[in-house]
Formats: structure tokens, C-alpha cells, sequence
């Protein structure tokens, strides 16, 4: 049939690093920390508005206490969107992957010309690309985002060959055009 | 006699809807609840003690009201603003995806719980289930921190609701009041 030819298939298993990555992705994408950009841009803007407030008051925080208050509001919200809230994000992510028996198990894989479907002990999956909000390729990962509620499917490259993580991440180009991104994601500590 | 019970259902956007709104209300952590209180509490009350105490011109005035309708606004997000932003996104999910809310059976037995439509099928044993938490209309079973199903009570009968009770366990039901 059309549109039912097996690309590949493979087996994999995630550990808590690589999902932990992968909701810290789904996150700046769709969750609490999209946007944070603006947001914290918003928070900025209104903190220079604030300091120049008390410039023009001699810098006498006395006499401008309210602007004083709203300034360390800003700062604070600020550092909130740009550091804490990717911080948490990730931890989130592996307070998720520890507090599930079914991420941590054997998935296989298998990839078609218009959906996948993902197979484990105790789950089955079906997912057409068309369903799909996100599609995010690292060094490591590939991250699936969609369906019910935006469901995150995290795919370790761990057990991949490098021909198949050509011909996956080609296909995903492919299939899931204007979802398709890839990110280099910052490493400090290169193992 | 073995314990069973197997349901089939459609969700409406009604169901959805009620499902948003208690599963918001379950995962938002109390000291974010109380942070707020405290917050909005300071705020209010150090607003009308500025209007009431110092005299100043009619922009600090306005500031003083501006801190009172502030801090009313964060004391009161969680049981105003927060439900009713959890409703309409809710509501704009439902109608933009509801064509992949298929219908699904659920099943219950001492040895398994399994959820299954179209597209995806689910069989776990209860030990597998982190917590549920039922409330006036809606069941909601999580699987992990993230990962939920929902049941409208309006399928379950009392006594299936207990005997689901049973089978989860005491300690990962909770029963939101």
C-alpha cells in the first residue's frame, strides 16, 4: 500500500540524561519557558524604566520605594526566565523519567513514510508526522512533540548506526518540513 | 469473584474541560498557593496602609490603589485567573485537535489497568500507576509525574469508582474535595 513501506527500524533505550534534555527542549518550545525571551525582555524594559525613575530622584531610594520594589521585581524575573526557569526544567524532566517505570524501558522503533509507531512491554504508539507540533534533532537525541497534550518522544541516538541516524534524520526533514529543527545544543563539560 | 470493570467512552469537550481545570488545580504545588497568599496579602495591606497613611499627590495615589488591585489580583490567581486561563486554553486545544479525541476502553482488573483507542494502547499492572486523583466530575490516573489518562465519572458507577479506589491503593488516591 502507499504510504505504508517500512523505512527502518531499530531498538532503543533512553537514559535520564537524554530525557531530561529532551523535556528541557519540549519546554523552551512549548512549555513555561517559551517565550522566555520576550518575557524577560518585557521584565528589562520595565526595570530601565524603573532605574531611570530613581536616577531622576538623585538616586534617594527613599523617596521612590515603589519603583525601588518594582525594580528588584524585574531583576528577579528576569534572571527567572533567562537561568532558573531552564534550570528547572531539565530537573523536571528527571524528576519525570524517575518517577516512570515505562521510560526507562526497551522501545522498538518503527519508522514509516507517514507515522511511526513506537513498541514496548507495555505500550504501543502511533503517531502520524502530521500530528506532530515539533520534530528536534541534537547530537543526541530526536525529540517528537505531539498529539494528546503535546506528548514528548524522546529517541536515543545511543543505538543507531551513523547510516541510520543519516536516513532518520533525513526522513524527519522529509516528512515533518516546517517542524523539522536542529540544534546544537551547549555543552560545558565535553565527555 | 474477580474484580473487573471495562468501559468504553467518548470525551466531550465538557469532560476535557473539567479534566484541565482539576488536573491545574492537583499539580500546582501548595507553597506556590501560599507564596501568593502571602504576596498579595502584603501587598494589599501595605497599599491601603500607604493611601491611608502619607499623603502625597495624586500619582501616589494611584500607586497605592494600583498595589491594592495588584496584590487582590496575585492573592486570588490560583482561584480566579488560573482556572479561567486552564479553561480557554483548554477549550482552544479541544477544538482545534478534537478530532483525535477517539473513543477509548478502559480496564480494570487486581492484575491490570489498560487504556486503548486508535491509536495508542496502554497495559500496565496498578503497581505501574504513580497516583490518581478523583474530583467532582473527572478521574484523572498518572502513570508518571507527566504522563496522565482521565476518566469521566459520569461512565463509572459508584461501586466501580470503589472498586477502582481498591485496586490503585489508599496511598496514590487522593479525592480532591
Amino acid at each position: 500500500m502507499i504510504g505504508n513501506s517500512l523505512v527502518m527500524s531499530f531498538e532503543s533505550k533512553l537514559k535520564i540524561r537524554e530525557y531530561a534534555e529532551g523535556y528541557r527542549l519540549f519546554d523552551l518550545r512549548r512549555g513555561k519557558s517559551s517565550g522566555r525571551v520576550w518575557k524577560s525582555s518585557v521584565f528589562f524594559a520595565i526595570g530601565i524604566a524603573m532605574m531611570i525613575i530613581i536616577m531622576l530622584n538623585s538616586w534617594d531610594i527613599t523617596r521612590v520605594p515603589v519603583a525601588c520594589v518594582i525594580l528588584l521585581v524585574c531583576i528577579y524575573m528576569c534572571s527567572y526566565y533567562l537561568y532558573m526557569l531552564p534550570k528547572r526544567a531539565k530537573l523536571r524532566g528527571e524528576h519525570i523519567f524517575k518517577s516512570s517505570k515505562l521510560l526507562s524501558k526497551n522501545c522498538k522503533y518503527y519508522i514509516y513514510r507517514d507515522h511511526f509507531i513506537m513498541k514496548s512491554e507495555n505500550e504501543t504508539l502511533k503517531r502520524y508526522y502530521t500530528e506532530l507540533t515539533d520534530c528536534i534533532e541534537t547530537d543526541d537525541i530526536f525529540l517528537l512533540i505531539g498529539g494528546f497534550e503535546n506528548r514528548v518522544t524522546v529517541i536515543s541516538k545511543r543505538y543507531i548506526t551513523q547510516s541510520q541516524r543519516q536516513l532518520l534524520s533525513e526522513h524527519f526533514q522529509r516528512e515533518t518540513i516546517r517542524q523539522y529543527r536542529r540544534i546544537k545544543p551547549k555543552r560545558k563539560n565535553k565527555q | 469473584m474477580e474484580k473487573e470493570i471495562r468501559e468504553s467512552y467518548r470525551i466531550t469537550e465538557k469532560d476535557f474541560l473539567q479534566m484541565s481545570i482539576l488536573r491545574s488545580r492537583y499539580l500546582t504545588p501548595k507553597e506556590n498557593k501560599i507564596i501568593l497568599r502571602i504576596v498579595g496579602i502584603i501587598a494589599t495591606v501595605g497599599g491601603a496602609a500607604a493611601f491611608i497613611n502619607i499623603r502625597g499627590n495624586i500619582y501616589q495615589t494611584i500607586c497605592w490603589f494600583l498595589l491594592i488591585g495588584v496584590g487582590l489580583y496575585v492573592f486570588s490567581y490560583y482561584d480566579v485567573t488560573d482556572p479561567f486561563l486552564t479553561y480557554k486554553q483548554a477549550q482552544a486545544f479541544y477544538r482545534y485537535n478534537s478530532e483525535s479525541f477517539n473513543s477509548k476502553t478502559v480496564i480494570f482488573t487486581p492484575t491490570l489497568f489498560s487504556i486503548n483507542d486508535d491509536s495508542h494502547k496502554l497495559s500496565v499492572p496498578p503497581e505501574y500507576i504513580h497516583s490518581a486523583v478523583e474530583g467532582k466530575n473527572t478521574l484523572i490516573i498518572f502513570i508518571d509525574n507527566e504522563q496522565y489518562y482521565f476518566i469521566p465519572k459520569r461512565v463509572l458507577s459508584e461501586d466501580k469508582l470503589s472498586v477502582i479506589r481498591e485496586i490503585i491503593g489508599e496511598e496514590k488516591y487522593k479525592k480532591e474535595v
